[in-house]
């Protein structure tokens, strides 16, 4: 199992690190001048200089890019281009909302998923499935945006149960969770639905039956643990949409978190603040998945004796 | 992973059956889940509207999707505009019309940058395997690990917000799809003894891949450009929102949800016509995309 | 003269599948008596594995059951509501399947695997008794290691191994009656003689009771069955005691598989497989199922189906040739 968790982390490293120097990069060759963007456009060419010395983008390329690993490591994002402020220090704000709500979004669309998915694989009932079919594909093609205004139209408008924007109490926190939530939910209902239902259809599922197991034990100790491992994966890919989602999700209600901060920052052509974003929320969405690799490699006996 | 099941199914149907009666296998086989469905026949007559919409579109929209009507901002619909007004007085219908012509040319464009690269190295990959293969699918593998709209976004801030380089931007995202779909097709139609013949024969590897692999991938890729077809659609419309993609005032769907947002309390059907307009697009296409996967491979029903 | 143990009587299964409904059992016929071995010999896609997946009740939802009683001692197993036939299935009637790597839970221990099977059937004390048998099981089914294989998942097992684990959990509890389908046929050969010499000894030892042995070969069916049923497409045509069917049997499909089966005793020069093979079970041939295949077959064979008739003591065929 040692040898498979170390490649996994290696792989992780790696990727991290191609990460970093992609986005320094990307960031460097994008159009858009930081300093025309903070001096205006009327600036004389004296200030253009100066400015482009103090921030060190006068150097050569491959100091910027040594700078560039050092403040990594410091994580310091340096300064944002319109505000002014210390980019860290605002990332680390917005962070913690986006953990909240990416949590708490989780944690909703995996319980539905996942019961949702059992119950459909396994009550044979036609028109069940066929109304579960139906709303998990409402559910997916319901873009996030249209499904959240949605939302805050019935539930903060016409009953003003919640409220439609910003993080000022738990309650701010239903509406926008519930959105994010639900087109993730749906796709895990049909992922875990057709995982019970391959699992279902193996022959140690009529073996544990021939041996008088009743339908309940059969279902969630013998087909749950067995489509386990593949639902664990697919969680991890679910994380991945759920990452996009809360992006378009904090934009709609005004969530000040990491998603609202990094679509700010790309409006107004601030680099810095954007790197930042990306860097966090990619390196997390690694991280998460490094996690579910660990988790996996534990659960599968094929991989924990191999 | 469970996808590339159904994409190598895809390409050893076609060899059995031949180009020709693959078509015509699809064919009634659609035939026949339309004549089950009504769902099905609701969603193909609804892209059928649309279609005529796109087409028409100068003849059908009562104004012009630009003018302004400062005397008449926020009208709820009426005889004169039908959907009303927005916020500068441009009529919502006419905005929506237009739309669908921009919407769907940006889905165009969009798979049309991704299948120009991404069918090239997936046919490459796949056909000439060692170490480009293993090059070029992890770039690809990696690209696809990430959330999508991270990527696009990466992308966007690169090129500045506007509709075309959204067009890039999705493209970028959807050709790692097509480049997976072209070598699953490549690695299966290379196994053919007509192409060992043309090896011999001397052909260039160049001219095999253009001359046999290429034309034998088309069904697949042909199947599956309608799937990502949609999704590039609704990528654009949600830049179109978040303000990355077109920018006011262009008619575009997702940035007509971002102006009715601000209008959300006031006047609802700002945002309505636009939002619905974008449920239903989606809708149609999604029911398409689970028809036309049904036919192909029902082992995967409600996969992806 | 012994009891009646299982009684099948006019078992017809039908499956729906895509082109259509297939009859897969057509009104089938079988008797086991206590404490016989009874062998049930046919072709793939005979209906032979169907039928001791019915027995239990473990058909996919595909396939009904159309007409028919299955008689456990008095009980129609049919009938019977699921809280009782929970206590039979692994209880009183066991299963063992063909391919044993499939058939066992590979993401739980073997010992874990046993010992719930024992919990579930049996009230024995606490956990450690619950485990000295299980270890006895795996000692009985002569299961090398027994204390390591406890705590090994089923891949790490040989096709062998997995056998006798699935094997020990069948005669956890004593049951009267075992079914085992095919359970040599993926098994190297060598291997294969192994698993049947370890149920020839369970069943001398009584470990095993009765036993409805599936199987597709004559070669195993002599060393092990006392007596035969053999089966084509979905029918019972012809049944007897083993030495009956061996040497004196009469139905064209039973000669023929008898015949195409090498004989190293006696000298020939080539095989003599059958011609034709099995029919599609959607639009079954009419009367006889065998008829187009058969090198005896009369006028009457495709219009009238043929009941079985006894031709001798213990000695029944289904087939117009051999009528009384």
């Amino acid at each position: 199992m040692f040898k498979h968790i170390l490649s996994r982390v290696i792989r992780a490293v790696i990727t991290l690190v191609l990460l970093v120097s992609f986005i320094f990069i990307a960031m460097h060759y994008a159009p858009g001048d930081p300093v025309t963007t903070m001096l205006g456009a009327g600036a004389g060419p004296e200030k253009i200089r100066a400015m482009k010395h103090k921030y060190g983008l006068d150097k050569p390329l491959a100091y910027q890019y040594v700078d560039w690993w050092q403040r990594m490591i410091r994580a310091d994002f340096g300064i944002s281009w319109k505000t002014g402020t210390n980019v860290s220090q605002r990332l680390f704000r917005s962070i913690k909302y986006t953990l909240v709500l990416a949590s708490t979004a989780m944690v909703i669309a995996t319980a539905i998923g996942i019961l949702a998915g059992i119950v459909s694989a396994t009550k044979r009932d036609k028109l069940f499935d066929a109304t579960t079919r139906s709303i998990t594909l409402v559910g997916i093609s319901l873009p996030t945006f249209v499904l959240g205004l949605g939302l805050m139209y019935i539930f903060a408008y016409l009953v003003d149960w919640f409220p439609s924007s910003g993080a000022t109490s738990l309650k701010s926190l239903v509406l926008p969770a519930i959105t994010l939530s639900l087109w993730v939910a749906g796709s895990l209902t049909r992922l875990v639905r057709s995982a019970m239902l391959d699992v279902l259809n193996q022959d140690y599922i009529t073996g544990a039956r021939a041996k008088g197991f009743s339908e309940r034990f059969v279902i969630y100790k013998v087909a749950l643990k067995n489509a386990g491992v593949t639902i664990l994966t697919v969680l991890g890919l679910q994380f991945g949409l759920l990452l996009g989602g809360s992006v378009i999700t904090e934009v709609v209600f005004s969530w000040p978190g990491l998603g609202q901060l990094m679509v700010e920052g790309v409006k107004s052509r601030d680099t810095p603040v954007v790197q930042g974003c990306v860097l966090f929320f990619a390196g997390g969405f690694i991280v998460v998945n490094l996690l579910v690799d660990f988790i996996y490699s534990y659960i599968d006996p094929r991989i924990r004796y191999q | 992973m469970l996808t590339c099941s159904l994409t190598l199914f895809i390409p050893t149907l076609t060899l059995e059956l031949g180009t020709n009666s693959m078509f015509k296998f699809i064919t009634q086989a659609i035939k026949r889940s339309l004549r089950r469905s009504k769902i099905a026949r609701f969603s193909t007559g609804y892209l059928i509207l649309l279609l005529v919409i796109i087409i028409f579109a100068p003849y059908l929209a009562p104004s012009d999707p630009l003018a302004l009507d400062l005397e008449h901002t926020v009208q709820p619909p009426s005889m004169e505009y039908p959907f009303g007004t927005d916020g500068m007085g441009r009529c919502i219908l006419s905005r929506i019309i237009y739309g669908a012509r921009l919407t769907s040319l940006a889905g165009f464009v969009a798979i049309l940058v991704g299948m120009t690269v991404g069918i090239p190295l997936g046919l490459i990959a796949g056909y000439c395997r060692g170490k480009i293969d293993t090059v070029i699918m992890m770039g690809m593998e990696t690209l696809m690990g990430f959330p999508y709209l991270l990527l696009v976004i990466v992308l966007i801030t690169m090129l500045g917000p506007s509709l075309p380089n959204a067009m890039v931007a999705i493209g970028i995202w959807i050709m790692p799809y097509y480049t997976r779909l072209a070598r699953a097709s490549a690695l299966s139609i290379k196994e053919q003894e007509f192409i060992e013949a043309a090896r011999m024969s001397g052909e260039s590897n160049f001219s095999i891949i253009l001359r046999y692999i290429f034309p034998n991938s088309i069904s697949p890729i042909i199947v599956w450009s309608t799937i990502y077809y949609a999704r590039a659609i609704l990528m654009a419309a949600g830049l179109g929102f978040l303000g990355l993609g077109a920018q006011p005032p262009t008619p575009e769907w997702g940035a007509m949800t971002a102006i009715g947002r601000e209008y959300i309390f006031v006047a609802p059907h700002v945002l309505f016509f636009p939002s619905i307009i974008i449920l239903l697009t989606a809708l149609s296409f999604n029911i398409w995309g689970d028809l036309l996967r049904d036919i192909l491979d029902p082992r995967l029903r409600g996969m992806e | 003269m012994s009891e009646k143990l299982l009684e099948i009587r006019d078992l017809s299964v039908h499956f729906n599948t895509f082109e259509g409904v297939a009859r897969v059992l057509d009104g089938v016929c079988l008797t086991l008596y206590e404490g016989e071995v009874l062998g049930l010999i046919g072709e793939s896609g005979s209906g032979k594995t169907v039928t001791g997946l019915t027995v239990l009740r473990l058909l996919p939802i595909s396939a009904k059951v159309v007409s028919g009683s299955v008689y456990f001692h008095d009980d129609n197993l049919l009938v019977l509501p699921e809280y009782k036939l929970r206590d039979i299935r692994g209880g009183r009637i066991s299963l063992v399947f063909q391919e044993p790597g499939t058939s066992l839970n590979p993401v739980a221990k073997v010992g874990d695997q046993l010992m719930d099977v024992l919990k579930l059937h049996q009230q024995i004390g606490d956990n450690n008794a619950v485990r000295a048998k299980a270890m006895e099981l795996l000692e009985a089914v002569n299961m090398p290691r027994p204390s390591l294989v406890m705590s090994q998942y089923p891949h790490q097992l040989s096709a062998g191994m997995q056998q006798r684990v699935a094997i020990a959990m069948a005669i956890a509890s004593n049951p009267d009656l075992l079914i085992a389908d095919e359970p040599t046929s993926s098994l190297d050969v060598t291997v294969g003689k192994r698993i049947l010499e370890l149920m020839i000894y369970l069943k001398e030892k009584r470990t095993i009771s009765s036993l409805l042995f599936i199987t597709h070969s004559f070669g195993i069916i002599s060393e092990i069955c006392d007596r035969v049923a053999a089966m084509y497409a979905g029918n019972i045509v012809e049944y007897g005691d083993v030495y009956t069917m061996l040497h004196k049997c009469c139905h064209p499909y039973t000669k023929g598989l008898i015949n195409s089966v090498l004989d190293i005793d006696k000298k020939r020069s080539e095989l003599k497989p059958m011609k034709g093979t099995i029919p599609r079970l959607i639009n079954p041939p009419s009367g006889c199922g065998f008829h187009p295949r058969c090198p005896e077959r009369m006028d009457k064979c495709p219009v009238e189906k043929p009941n079985l008739n006894p031709i001798a003591k213990n000695h029944f065929v289904a087939c117009h040739a051999y009528e009384k």
